[in-house]
């Protein structure tokens, strides 16, 4: 059994002259929920089309179960979108022939059917709401049983019961030992569910690691004071940087709120309001490092 | 290939309107041909009257292999299938199928209709011969629309390239080289539409079987080389 689900060492693929991926190296482990975050066009559905092997490396290996890709049919399941399935087909028949490619039995239609929350039988595919051919994509990927599981942008188009849907059924795969590899622009659904996150900044992989590791302790405090030059000068003084936020009050980055708390009391600093804000992975992204030279090329998705 | 695979593969096909459609035109021109010849006092022709299958299974084989790339089912297929050959083989194999019951009905039809192996000096001189002789050529498109539409990875481009290529190159080629109408597949179609022996009906679908094979040994290099977009065109 092979260490990691998806292994990529030193990736790079090439689109004409453009790196999409430069020198890329990413691993997933078995029974996790991994996020995949970045800007448009940073190369996150590239970095899942390479690993599923839909795209070809320039360089570097990949590895998918321990092998050259693509997978064994029925290890894998993926969504990329909702509206890629025909529209003229029946949506029981599109469940009928994911089963069938897995060699599942009638039993396993059933059970997508249900998941597809649909109750007309002869509906087609291109009949569907955003949100319910979002939900049948998602029921596709995780016909049968596979290992796993990688959706591109699973939460467009669905509704708050459909998002509780899919945090419930990606909830129970990942404890039953399955890998949940989810590219998002919903950084707060990632934030709340991935057990890892790996940040791309133009093709490069600005962070890889637990979410905990990105997001740390709370490091924001704002603070406002019926004395702002006070509350001003108390802070210079402890030497801490903080941003002035509206006529009286400032933000604090970088220090704890019990420190904050110490400074103006002993400066006697009278204080107003005062509250403690944990990093969001979207603040956490805008900090990360970001490679000046990779910023000169702009970057465009391999076809 | 097993016979689940080639009955889920024949499934997949059949389960959208588009075939159907062109298999009731492809039937509807041979009965229709043989009907219009009689009309006019003229000899029923095998030629004639399959004269729309060719085009009609080309057709068949680029809209059915295209539509995965028009709605972006090409990487969910492929690896449910597991890989791009098996892919290729796969669809192409449910294109053969559906195609070549085509042919064969689309012959029934005409025998029906004019009752045309009887008929002296008008065409095959038997049935058997007609069948096998619009079943090669309805495969053969029909192959050859599905490997145009791996090579285009496009619906529509497959779908003009084939038209394209049947109503105005092939028969320029024709007209430049005589010699070009031995091995051009529309020429080598119709000729084995009109004969009138065995040995000139299996050479042809010789020929026509050597055509599918090239066809398909480019389409699934092309394939094999390609990336594949999780987007619809």
């Amino acid at each position: 059994m092979p260490d990691h689900v998806v292994e990529l060492t030193d990736v790079t693929v090439r689109v004409g002259s453009r790196r999409v991926l430069r020198e890329l190296s990413l691993r997933l482990a078995a029974g996790s929920w991994h996020g995949l975050v970045g800007a448009n066009g940073s190369g996150k559905t590239t970095v899942m089309r390479t690993a599923l092997g839909l795209v070809r490396p320039t360089a570097g290996t990949v590895r998918l179960f321990g092998a050259v890709p693509p997978a064994t049919p029925g290890l894998v399941g993926v969504s990329f979108g909702p509206r890629l399935l025909h529209p003229a087909r029946r949506v029981r028949t599109e469940l009928a022939l994911r089963v069938a490619a897995v060699r599942g039995g009638p039993g396993d239609l059933e059970v997508a059917w249900e998941h597809t929350g649909l109750t007309d039988r002869r509906v087609r595919c291109g009949a569907l709401s955003l949100g319910q051919a979002q939900r049948l994509s998602v029921t596709c990927a995780m016909v049968g049983s596979p290992r796993l599981v990688v959706l591109d942008e699973p939460t467009v188009g669905l509704d708050v019961a459909g998002v509780d849907w899919l945090r419930q059924r990606l909830g129970e795969f990942v404890r039953s030992g399955g890998c949940a590899w989810v590219s998002s622009h919903d950084l707060s659904e990632v934030e709340r569910a991935a057990d890892a996150v790996t940040v791309l900044d133009a093709g490069c992989v600005a962070y890889a690691g637990p979410t905990c590791g990105l997001l740390g302790s709370p490091s924001v405090v704002r603070v406002a004071s019926s004395r702002p030059a006070a509350l001003a000068r108390a802070l210079t003084t402890a030497g801490l940087a903080y941003a002035v936020d509206g006529p009286a009050g400032v933000v604090v980055h970088g220090a704890a709120p019990r420190l904050v708390g110490e400074v103006l009391a002993r400066e006697r600093v009278p204080v107003v309001a005062m509250s403690a804000e944990r990093t969001t992975l979207d603040l956490a992204m805008r900090g990360l490092a970001i490679r000046p030279e990779s910023r000169s090329e702009r970057l465009v998705e391999a076809p | 290939m097993t016979g689940t695979g080639l009955v889920r593969d024949v499934r997949r096909l059949t389960s959208v309107p588009a075939p159907w459609v062109l298999l009731t035109l492809a039937l509807g021109v041979s009965a229709s041909a043989t009907v219009g010849l009689a009309t006019l006092g003229s000899a029923p022709s095998s030629a004639a009257a399959l004269s729309a299958l060719p085009a009609a299974c080309g057709v068949i084989g680029a809209v059915t292999v295209g539509a995965d790339f028009r709605f972006g089912c090409v990487h969910s297929e492929l690896l449910a299938v597991g890989g791009r050959l098996a892919y290729v083989a796969g669809t192409t194999r449910a294109v053969a199928l559906f195609t070549g019951a085509t042919g064969a009905l689309s012959a029934v039809v005409a025998l029906l209709v004019a009752g045309l192996p009887t008929a002296p000096g008008t065409g095959l001189d038997t049935p058997q011969r007609l069948l096998l002789a619009a079943v090669a050529v309805a495969v053969t498109w029909g192959v050859l629309g599905a490997a145009v539409a791996l090579l285009a990875g496009s619906q529509t481009s497959a779908v003009g390239v084939l038209l394209g290529y049947l109503v105005l190159a092939e028969p320029l080629l024709e007209a430049t080289s005589s010699a070009a109408g031995q091995l051009l597949p529309g020429a080598v179609s119709a000729t084995v539409l009109a004969s009138q022996g065995w040995a000139s009906v299996g050479g042809g679908a010789l020929r026509l079987v050597l055509l599918c094979v090239l066809a398909l040994a480019v389409a699934a290099a092309a394939m094999f080389r390609r990336a594949v977009a999780v987007t619809s065109s």
